[in-house]
């Protein structure tokens, strides 16, 4: 990535790109392959990074996570054994009891961060990467990667994943922990919404859309 | 002609704030002008950026207080309540000879929400007082606020998977206490001001 020191002659949208952090006109290399990194000279934010054409890859990870989610929020994730009063947790649990203490906005942020931008995450990158594919293009389609971009940061399976960790080690020698299948299962939803994201490349995913569009009129 | 880096507002294009694919400024009287590539409306600059993020930055700022002087959590075993501030959470912790635990509670749920107030203060001072130094470590700075700031919600969650687990009648229960509601307000709100500030402002009319 070079930048235009005062050379407002020649300069065409295909031929030169905003760094997205600091407004630096720069030049568009030829160099710009999949895989890539580019970098501001300026600031050092991230400009270019096309990562390889992984469409097929997200669909099929996204799928696996739509179909595991569920069991995911909804099977025991770990239990406390203690005499017989033993009682077993997952994050639907976890919520409706800081609901039921009248903690409702505690209870709400918990809900929109560890179960609902979740699922809404994976669910509208498998709807995303469907369309894509299969060269559909419903109105919703821009504003859906829109919001899945929007919503990006909120979802924090993963801060979850250490808040487990967290609490067994601090439950640990106080109670025997017995592990659910929902663990498994919300383990396997972190990995595959982890890969998802990491495998997207945003400027590859607008470009595609573009396409879509183009073809569809 | 500018003597200093052009800038996409000095060609007078547009980035989209959204997919970043630049527009040629219209002057179509009036009319909202739309990114052709993803559709959102296109603004020079996040719209009142630093208005929005002082008031957020502020908001938390005093909500920053009752989350770490008021009780997070309440215990209670065998009819006694021992309600315990963030502070005496880790404190027990540390007693408890778990130190790695301890320090990452006192990482996610003090060092870091004082660090994102205190570096986002500086940013917005530096602007308004035309401060053009260090430019670039702020920059850095500001990338390190936005990726480490959701990992304050630690702290909720952990305490979200207690009080579902720890449920055993009149033996031991443990209870949700005040600050939580303040401390996820802190990081909820501070997760807002990093992400409603342009960085774009940092950068004007610098060399």
């Amino acid at each position: 990535m070079t930048s235009l020191q005062n050379s407002l002659h020649n300069l065409s949208l295909e031929s030169v790109a905003a760094c997205p952090e600091c407004d630096l006109l720069l030049q568009r290399n030829d160099e710009e392959v999949p895989g890539i990194v580019g970098k501001c000279p300026r600031c050092g934010a991230v400009v270019h990074d096309t990562k390889k054409d992984s469409l097929p890859y997200i669909l099929a990870l996204s799928l696996s996570g739509l179909i595991l989610f569920p069991p995911a929020m909804l099977l025991p994730i770990m239990k406390l054994n203690v005499l017989d009063l033993g009682a077993s947790a997952n994050i639907l649990q976890g919520v409706s009891a800081l609901y039921r203490s009248g903690f409702y906005l505690v209870a709400f942020v918990v809900l929109l961060t560890s179960a609902i931008i979740p699922f809404v995450k994976v669910a509208l990158l498998f709807c995303l990467s469907f369309c894509i594919r299969f060269k559909l293009f419903p109105d919703s389609l821009r504003p859906g990667f829109r919001a899945y971009l929007f919503m990006e940061e909120w979802g924090m399976l993963e801060i979850y994943m250490l808040g487990i960790l967290v609490s067994i080690i601090k439950l640990g020698d106080i109670a025997e922990i017995s592990y659910g299948i929902g663990l498994y299962c919300f383990v396997g939803v972190l990995a595959l919404s982890l890969f998802s994201s990491a495998a997207l490349s945003e400027d590859q995913y607008w470009n595609l859309i573009e396409k879509v569009k183009r073809k569809d009129g | 002609m500018v003597d200093r880096p052009l800038t996409a507002k000095d060609a007078g294009f547009l980035p989209c704030l959204v997919c970043h694919k630049l527009s040629v400024i219209q002057d179509d009287d009036g009319v909202q002008q739309r990114c052709s590539r993803c559709g959102a409306k296109l603004h020079a600059r996040k719209p009142d950026s630093i208005a929005r993020t002082w008031a957020l930055l502020l908001t938390s700022f005093i909500m920053l207080f009752p989350a770490y002087l008021l009780p997070i959590m309440t215990v209670t075993s065998f009819g006694h309540r021992y309600p315990s501030t963030i502070m005496e959470g880790i404190e027990h912790f540390i007693q408890d000879g778990t130190y790695f635990i301890g320090f990452l509670i006192f990482f996610a749920s003090i060092l870091v929400p004082v660090f994102k107030l205190l570096g986002i203060t500086l940013i917005l001072l530096s602007i308004q007082r035309n401060w053009k130094t260090s430019l670039r470590q702020k920059a850095v700075m500001l990338r390190i606020i936005r990726f480490i700031g959701r990992w304050s919600m630690l702290d909720i969650f952990v305490i979200a998977i207690m009080v579902a687990l720890v449920n055993l009648g009149s033996l031991t229960t443990i209870e949700a206490a005040p600050a939580a509601t303040f401390f996820a307000m802190v990081v909820v709100l501070t997760m807002l001001a990093a992400t409603s500030f342009d960085t774009r402002h940092l950068w004007e009319n610098t060399l």
